[in-house]
């Protein structure tokens, strides 16, 4: 589409809209893990780090494609092999600092991946500047590569706290949600075209919105007493 | 957030910044609209600004409907009065002006009223000649062309005759005693208005006046030889003028000019069409809470067209690994739908209570009452109902 209908302001909303429909309605997310190379110690002939140097895990709100796990059997068993592929808002990824890197890790639910490839997915619009995001096509990292535990939502079969994400809250730009400082931020509210939601909060689905049973509802409303 | 008093110039328009409760209102529509459509999930691409616009197009709407109601009630007795100072949501009393108005020409032509000046003049009469030239010939008193007059336009439009004074009035001696010898001479001195007969009647005026008219009628019809008939320029007189010495009396109007009547008329310059009643915006702070309750529905119906404007400038958004469907068509559709449900409540709302309808309500209301009244039972027969 041409420029003249097409101007940063175009690209300010649409970059709002891919945020909310990623982070606001969607919620997956991913733990994003840079390996510091200037810190490990990388080995002269491989040219890899046996023990790598993560910079903290950042999230990253996603959509992950999960792909069927391959069972490979050889002399000493059989392993499941997992593969993901994970969209990534570009806009995103240059709010939080990252550079995305081949060969850095991230975590989907209890299982760790490498990042085999990273490409952009499409530009919007045909303006080459702007691209609506990463594909990362991840596979399951070899034991040992990563040794950290995994942050939830993991698998309603465990029972450790944050198996399961009972709380989920929205980020809507607002710094901080309930669970704690969110790294989001939209344009056109930075800017002062919009306002913040009219909640003055955003909205979450969490038991504390049930009254009746149910096990959780939206909780949004303004001014209830807990 | 800033508010809306602190908003440098909030609305396009900016008619009602400064009214307190506009103001008000302002402020807490942001928040209804907002909520309406669905702001404390998802959010709603719309500014402050945009919101205010809707809100003053909203009370602008209100107000051109109500003041078109208005009009439509009114405009008959406001034509005319002065465009200066504004009259919106006043109760005017009711006047025949108009009417007045429309039936000048009527008046002016039966020679009863009218807006515009006739004027008499004379054509000499020359004996044993029946056609003269109203147009070259007749003249004032002073000798000018009466077809030249500056109320003529110098002679530029057509003449009218209203009058010939060619006959010969002799009613009253009839009237009162045909076989008086003095009202026969009372008649041939042209005393014939006056009598001297004392004649006592018991009967109604109108009688008199019936039986008069009758009589003239009677006189110029079956008696009298006295006639004249006008063609082009020329009239011809009944009978032939035996001598050249007397004088035919002729009034004649001439064209009208609807912007020049006789006086000076203000009225002309004065309302003439809808288009310049003075009725302004009303103010906000005066609209009741029937009024503003429609306000509020017509801002949120506005509001959704525009989200949706906004949203349909895109059918869809890339996003990482697809595209995004936005609703907008339908925020749009929805959006008008609603402003046509408002506008047409409004307008039937409106229609049903101009004064025309009013009236009618109010003598159907008087029938039904009429008719229930007639069913009341007449305790012991002491009560009298008239139905």
């Amino acid at each position: 589409m041409a420029r003249l209908f097409i101007t940063p302001r175009e690209l300010d909303l649409i970059s709002d809209l891919n945020k909310e429909i990623v982070k606001d309605v969607i919620g997956q997310k991913v733990y994003y893990y840079h390996v510091r190379t200037d810190l490990s110690n990388i080995h002269d002939v491989y040219e890899e780090a046996t023990k790598k140097v993560f910079d903290p895990p950042i999230n990253i709100g996603a959509r992950v494609e999960w792909e069927v796990a391959d069972i490979r059997t050889n002399r000493f068993g059989s392993e499941e092999y997992s593969k993901i592929k994970v969209w990534i808002q570009y806009r995103d990824v240059l709010d939080k600092g990252i550079a995305i890197k081949e060969g850095d890790f991230l975590s989907y639910g209890s299982t760790f991946f490498e990042i085999a490839k990273a490409t952009i997915d499409s530009i919007i619009y045909g303006q080459i500047e702007y691209s609506t995001g990463y594909i990362l096509e991840c596979v399951q990292a070899r034991q040992g590569l990563i040794d950290k535990i995994p942050h939830g939502p993991t698998d309603q079969a465990y029972s450790d706290p944050g198996a399961v994400e009972k709380i989920y809250v929205q980020q809507r730009g607002f710094a901080e949600n309930r669970l704690g400082p969110t790294g989001d931020t939209r344009a056109l509210i930075e800017q002062g075209k919009l306002d913040l939601p009219v909640s003055n909060e955003p909205a979450e689905v969490s038991p504390r919105g049930a009254t009746d049973g149910i096990g959780s509802s939206f909780y949004a409303d303004e001014g209830i007493k807990e | 957030m800033a508010s809306f008093y602190q908003t440098l110039n909030p609305t396009p328009f900016g008619f009602f910044n400064d009214d307190a409760d506009f103001q008000k209102d302002a402020d807490s529509l942001v928040l209804f609209v907002k909520r309406k459509l669905g702001d404390d999930i998802l959010s709603v691409e719309l500014t402050k600004k945009q919101m205010w616009a809707c809100f003053e197009e909203s009370v602008l709407k209100y107000g051109s409907l109500i003041n078109e109601y208005q009009t439509k009630s009114q405009l008959s007795n406001l034509m005319g009065m002065s465009t200066g100072s504004n009259v919106e949501q006043k109760y005017a009393h009711e006047t025949l002006d108009f009417i007045m108005r429309v039936a000048e020409p009527y008046a002016q032509d039966a020679g009863i009223g009218g807006s515009y000046n006739t004027v008499s003049g004379s054509l000499n009469l020359t004996a044993s000649v029946q056609d003269y030239d109203i147009y070259r010939d007749l003249k004032d008193s002073d000798g000018n062309l009466i077809f030249s007059s500056s109320l003529n336009n110098n002679g530029a439009g057509k003449m009218k005759v209203f009058q010939v004074y060619h006959f010969s009035p002799q009613a009253a001696y009839r009237f009162f005693d045909t076989t008086s010898a003095i009202n026969y001479l009372n008649n041939e001195f042209s005393f014939e208005s006056f009598t001297p007969e004392t004649v006592f009647y018991v009967l109604p005026v109108f009688e008199d006046v019936l039986r008069g008219g009758m009589m003239d009628l009677s006189n110029r019809v079956r008696r009298s030889n006295y006639s004249y008939r006008t063609q082009g320029t020329q009239i011809r007189i009944f009978p032939t003028p035996a001598s050249g010495s007397t004088k035919l009396w002729l009034r004649v109007g001439f064209g009208s000019d609807p912007f020049k009547p006789a006086y000076n008329d203000g009225t002309i310059d004065g309302v003439a069409t809808i288009s310049n009643i003075p009725y302004g915006n009303i103010p906000y702070n005066t609209i009741n809470s029937m009024g503003r309750q429609w306000i509020y529905q017509f801002t949120l119906a506005l509001s959704k067209e525009l989200l949706g404007l906004v949203r349909s400038k895109f059918v869809t958004v890339p996003i990482p690994g697809g595209d995004l469907q936005l609703n907008g068509d339908n925020l749009v559709s929805n959006g008008r739908e609603e402003q046509e449900k408002l506008l047409t409540h409004m307008s039937e709302l409106l229609d049903g209570l101009t004064y025309d309808k009013m009236i009618e309500g109010e003598a159907t209301k008087a029938e039904n009452l009429r008719n229930v009244l007639k069913h009341v039972p007449i305790p012991m027969g002491k009560c009298i109902v008239i139905g």
